[in-house]
Parts: structure tokens; sequence; C-alpha cells
């Protein structure tokens, strides 16, 4: 009775993109957001060549940096807001428009009909973000943005959609009217994108002191701008972005000098939340769906939800257990003096060129200077590193 | 064989009890009336029967299949059309049909042709490219129709089909339904309106407050409550004289005087009726006219669910 959802062929999916795509509507609000997309890069252009010093750091990658940094915020912002207004009506019109029923009568599978319902509302968004990728390819003139930045950002940008697309859905399941469902996902997604800032920022005053990153985790900003911290100004980093997204992504720590809690990119940890809590709503929301016998579950279902979760769960494990050697903090202290601070580059990355994170000790080693000690922190290889000073004994 | 069976079905929103004990029995093949006033429980016993509505108790018997757990496959059996229902916006009449073959994991091929058939059953071939939202009421009831027929099932649940329509649209439905009976479906239709269903339903079910009042063949139940007649006629003698004479009689109930004419209420057969006419001309009462009057269908369902609606 679970999850064998079919995406050719499932009649929803044929059906809703044969209305929407429909007539000029579709087209004329694609070419809009195309539209502001370029003109928001042009400005970011003319901005960044005015403000930018002369200094002995090429400007190329800095236009190329900030442009990037912009044009994944912009789409994450429209990703925010265009989502719940497309997927919370799904199930609810169907019930307000009094055509609910007779799709029930009909022997499709609950989760064949939000699959097909998440499939075909979700496309739009997702067509929304990938129209934007040859354009958001024209920082690669610039420079400064790897093609692996931007597949990060597209991995966030997706997963950050599915889910938004997933609460909308699950509201107009649970509500059963437009508008509740509407005004709750919007309140959702605000709570998202607020909520956690708010936290971070209250936090911080109560404490006096640097708080936990982990409160920023459920943010879709602090997780897009995680993944884009390698795409962080190496030199002159004077644009906003960069600034809004060390501050977003946690890394304010990175800026004083001291960094704590999770060793990793807020990303990592953003992905796995996301993931469970669609998958979460899915479930809960097959049940809605339903118009008899709701909350009787068979335990085939379990059984199936288990192996889900498992599956899941094992995903996450693998990929923290494969990429364990590039964050693990567990770097034995370098005992010598400060200039002989020697960066360990991955022999596979090293010979890919890629930029690479590499750990810092952390703890001090002595240094000979007693009015400065360099702090431990991030930095790139291939780019300048970031040390922060700071007077010894704070 | 018993295509449609239901024990005690039962069910509540609440307090209110819209379904209560229903037994009904439908033979294969046989075209069924539901008949009731409005809130009388029709739409939720059909609601029920199509697999909507979880049954507070009892249970449904399809094709002699207890309807339990695998609703999914019962449903291929069962033909729905709702009492009141949406189209979908930007969606031609042809791909409203297709959408439900696709539903009903129908293959390609066969999808054409169905769609093709249909139109052509609920006449609206030449409305195949038509936006739905710019049909008729009565076309999108045909088209309704024509959505529950996509899977040919054995068994069609029909809510007040010819609702709203005009008088004309009601005789082209009323005519296709028998087209479908013909085809040797088993259909249910449902309706306040007991005339509508009369000369086309083998049987109806009468069914008030949730309970059914009576049901079989409509001339049996006609017979039934009909058994107390009204008989009119007019005296030119004495009328006291023939009141009398009247209530003499055995079977004789209430007597009025009705713009000159004396209306009675008589239980017994025909052959008792003409007794009664004997009886009256041999105490020499003079009567120009003696008949009797005939009681509708309409005044049957009222007599039978009399008092009943608040």
């Amino acid at each position: 009775m679970q999850a064998r959802p079919r995406l050719a062929g499932n009649p929803i999916i044929v059906k809703e993109l044969r209305s929407r795509m429909r007539g000029a509507r579709a087209f004329v609000m694609l070419t809009g957001t195309l539209l502001l997309l370029g003109a928001v890069s042009y400005g970011l252009y003319r901005i960044v060549l005015s403000t930018s010093r002369y200094t002995n750091a090429p400007l190329g990658p800095q236009i190329g940096q900030a442009l990037f940094n912009g044009l994944v915020f912009l789409e994450l912002m429209i990703v925010c807001f265009v989502t719940p207004a497309v997927t919370a009506g799904a199930i609810s019109g169907e019930r307000e428009k009094l055509t609910y029923e007779m799709l029930l009568a009909t022997p499709m599978r609950p989760t064949s009909i939000l699959w097909g319902k998440l499939v075909s509302a979700l496309s739009y968004v997702l067509l929304l973000i990938f129209a934007a990728i040859p354009m958001a390819s024209l920082v690669f003139i610039f420079g400064g943005v790897a093609p692996w930045d931007m597949l990060k950002s597209l991995v966030v940008l997706v997963s950050v959609t599915v889910t938004l697309g997933m609460v909308g859905l699950f509201m107009s399941a649970w509500l059963g009217r437009t508008g509740q469902a509407t005004v709750l996902s919007y309140l959702a997604v605000l709570a998202l994108l607020i909520g956690p800032l708010l936290v971070y920022i209250l936090v911080a005053v109560i404490r006096q002191d640097e708080p936990p990153r982990w409160i920023l985790v459920p943010n879709p900003m602090s997780a897009l701008f995680s993944a884009l911290t390698a795409a962080a100004p190496s030199a002159g980093s004077d644009n906003i972005f960069w600034g809004i997204g060390m501050a977003l992504g946690g890394n304010v720590g990175v800026l004083s000098g001291r960094q704590t809690g999770i060793p990793r990119p807020l990303y990592h940890y953003s992905l796995p939340l996301y993931g469970s809590t669609t998958l979460v709503l899915y479930l809960l929301a097959t049940r809605l769906v339903q118009p008899t016998r709701r909350w009787r579950v068979g335990w085939k279902e379990v059984l199936v939800v288990c192996v889900l979760f498992v599956v899941l769960g094992g995903v996450v494990v693998m990929a923290f257990v494969i990429t364990a050697d590039r964050y693990d903090t567990g770097v034995t202290p370098v005992p010598t003096a400060v200039p002989a601070v020697t960066l360990p580059v991955p022999a596979k990355r090293a010979a890919m060129n890629l930029p690479t994170l590499v750990p810092l000790p952390t703890e001090l080693p002595e240094v000979a200077s007693p009015s400065l000690a360099l702090l431990p922190a991030p930095a790139e290889v291939g780019h300048v590193a970031i040390y922060a000073a700071m007077e010894p004994g704070r | 064989m018993i295509a449609i069976e239901t024990r005690g079905l039962t069910r509540r929103f609440g307090k209110v009890i819209a379904v209560d004990d229903l037994n009904l029995r439908v033979p294969s093949a046989s075209l069924f009336g539901l008949i009731g006033s409005n809130g009388a429980g029709k739409t939720t016993t059909l609601r029920m029967l199509a697999g909507l509505l979880q049954p507070t108790s009892g249970e449904i018997v399809l094709n002699g299949q207890v309807a339990n757990h695998d609703w999914r496959e019962m449903r291929r059996q069962i033909g729905y059309m709702p009492d009141f229902f949406g189209v979908y916006e930007d969606m031609l009449v042809w791909e409203y049909l297709d959408f439900f073959a696709r539903c009903y994991d129908l293959p390609v091929a066969r999808r054409r042709r169905v769609t093709d058939e249909l139109l052509e059953l609920v006449d609206l071939a030449e409305k195949r490219d038509a936006y739905v939202q710019t049909l008729s009421r009565g076309m999108r009831q045909r088209l309704c129709l024509a959505h529950a027929l996509v899977h040919d099932p054995q068994v069609l649940l029909l809510d007040e089909p010819a609702s709203g329509l005009d008088p004309r649209a009601r005789v082209e439905m009323r005519e296709l339904l028998r087209e479908l009976g013909a085809m040797g479906k088993t259909i249910v239709v449902s309706s306040h309106i007991l005339m509508e269903l009369a000369e086309l339903c083998d049987s109806v079910g009468i069914i008030e407050k949730g309970r059914m009042v009576t049901s079989g063949r409509l001339d049996e139940i006609t017979r039934h409550v009909q058994q107390e007649r009204t008989l009119r006629l007019k005296v030119i003698s004495d009328p006291s004289q023939a009141e009398a004479a009247l209530r003499d009689q055995p079977g004789v109930g209430q007597i009025y005087e009705v713009d000159g004419y004396l209306e009675v209420a008589f239980l017994g057969e025909e052959e008792a009726t003409a007794d009664l006419l004997a009886a009256l001309v041999a105490r020499g009462i003079k009567l120009v006219s003696f008949g009797e009057v005939s009681s509708d269908l309409e005044e049957v369902f009222l007599r039978l669910t009399k008092g009943e609606v608040a």
C-alpha cells in the first residue's frame, strides 16, 4: 500500500503540467524571473566595480563571487516565496473545487496522489531555478567560483525547495482550506528564515558570548551560505554578501577567531534535517489524504517507514564517514613555532587542484612573540588563509 | 445475484445519525432508485458504498465480496458520480476523460478508444476539444457520468444525476440511464423526486431520516400503500342519510364533504369497493358518481414520509 510512486504516467503530473504550462502565464512568469535576476546581477556588477579597492588581489574573482552570492541568495528568496504559493492549494484546492471525491473514488494510491501533486507543483519552481543556471554560469567568466560551488548551492536550493514544497502540501492536506494552508505555510517559511537567527542573536545577547552554531542549522539562508563560504572572497572581502554570508553561516566565530561548536559547514546538518522533515511530512500527508481508515496503519507500512528512515540515516552516516578526513578536528596540535604551521592537503584534492578546507590545530602553539598569537581557523588552500590575530591571554 | 448488499449500515456524524441500520439489496443488472427528501441520508449512503466514507458500523458486500480493507480493488468495480462536483480548470474535455482513464491505469490504446466512445455515448463528441469550464450544466453532468464509466464498472452509483437540469436535459439523462441499464450495469441512482425515477427503476428504496422506510418493486410499494383508498361520491339524495349508510359498511373510515362530494377513506380491495357500491344502491342512496381518487406517486411518497421531516 506504500510508496510506489510512478513518475512517468502519474496521471496527476500529466494533468497538472498540461494545465499549468498552457497559455502564456507560465512563460511570462519565467521570463520575468530571469529578467529580474539579470537586472540584479547587472546592478551587483556595477556596485562591485565601483566599490572595489584596487589591491593586489585580482578584481575578476571578487566580481564573480559577489555576483554568484547575490544570484543564489535571490533565487533562495524566490524559492521561499513561490513554493508555498504553488503547493498550499494542491490538495485543498481539489477539496474546494469539489473534484477531490472523484479523484479519491479512483484506485489511485494516496502516495501517488501526493507524489504527483508534489512533483507537478515543484517542477515549476525547479524550472525557475534551473532556467537561471545558464545565466549564473556567466560568473565563470569572472572566475572566483568553482563549478563545485555551483553544484553545492544547487543541491541546497533544490532541497530547500522540496522541503518547503512538502510543508505547503502537508498544510494543504491537513487544513483542507487553501487560505489557511497558504497563511500557515508562509508562517512556517518565515519561522525558518527568521526564527533561528532571532534565537541565535538572543542567545548571544544573554550569554554575552558566541552562540552555538547549530542553532542556525534549520535556516535555509545559513545552509546556503555555509555551502558558499568556499566562494568567500579571498582578499578585499568587502562586498556585502560576504559579511552576511559569514554571519548567517554561523562563521562569526571564524571572524573573531573563536569558533565554537560543530566543525562542519552548517549545510551538512541542514540537508539531513530537511530530508527527514520532508519524509515525515510526506508520510503524515499520505494518511491525511485517505478518505477512510486514516490512522489505521498496517505492520507492512510500519516496516516500509522503518526501512525508509534506515536508508536515509544510512546515507547521512555514509556521507559523514566518507568526508570525515576533511573535517575531523582530532588533529594533534602542531608543536612547532608559528610560521612553521603546515597546511596538510589531502593528496587527491591537491592533485585535482581543488580548494580544500583543512583543519588547523585547535591548541595554540607556543609563540615567540608575547604580543601576538595565531588562532586556528578553517583556511583555504590556494587562497590566502584567514587568520585572526588576538592578544594572548584572552 | 445480488450486486450490492448492506447489512446494518450505520453512519454517525457526532450525535447526528445520518444513516441508521440500513439494509439494502440491489440485484445485479438492475436499476435501483434511492429516494428520500433532502438530508435523508442518500448521499451518505452512496459515499459509503463508493468507499469514500467509513461506516460507523455495518458492512457492505459488493458482488459477494465484503468491502473492508482493499478498497483499491473494489473501486475498480464502481463508478461514482457525486451530487455536487467541480471540474478542473484549463482542461479540455478529452483530457478530462483521459485523466480519469489514467487514474484507472488504462493502457494507451484503450484510453484513446474509451475516451472517444464515451464522448459519443454521452453526446459530447463535438465538444471533444472544448475547455471543460465552458460546458453547460447539463453537459458537465453528462461528462461527469462519462468519467464514472471510463473503467467500464459493473456498478454505477449516481447521486442525483438529474439535479439542476432543465426538463429536456432530464429526459436525455433518463435515456442515458436506460441505455446503461440495457448494457447490463447495476445502477443505484438517488433522487428526491419519486416521479423522476418511477418509470425508470426496477425497484426503489424510500429512505427517511437515515432509515429505510420501505423498499421493493415500485408497484408493490404503491399497492401496499394504496390499500387505503379514497373514494369520491356524488349523492343527490340527503347526504346525512348517505353518511349513515356508509357508516354501516365495513372498512369505511373518515368521511369528509368536499365541494359537494363525499370523500370516504376506505380500506379494501376492488371487490370490497364494488360491494360497497352495491350496498349503497340497495339502501336507496341516489348516486350520480362513484369513483376512486387516484393517488399518484408523490402522494404515496408523502404518505410514507409524512410528518417525519422536521
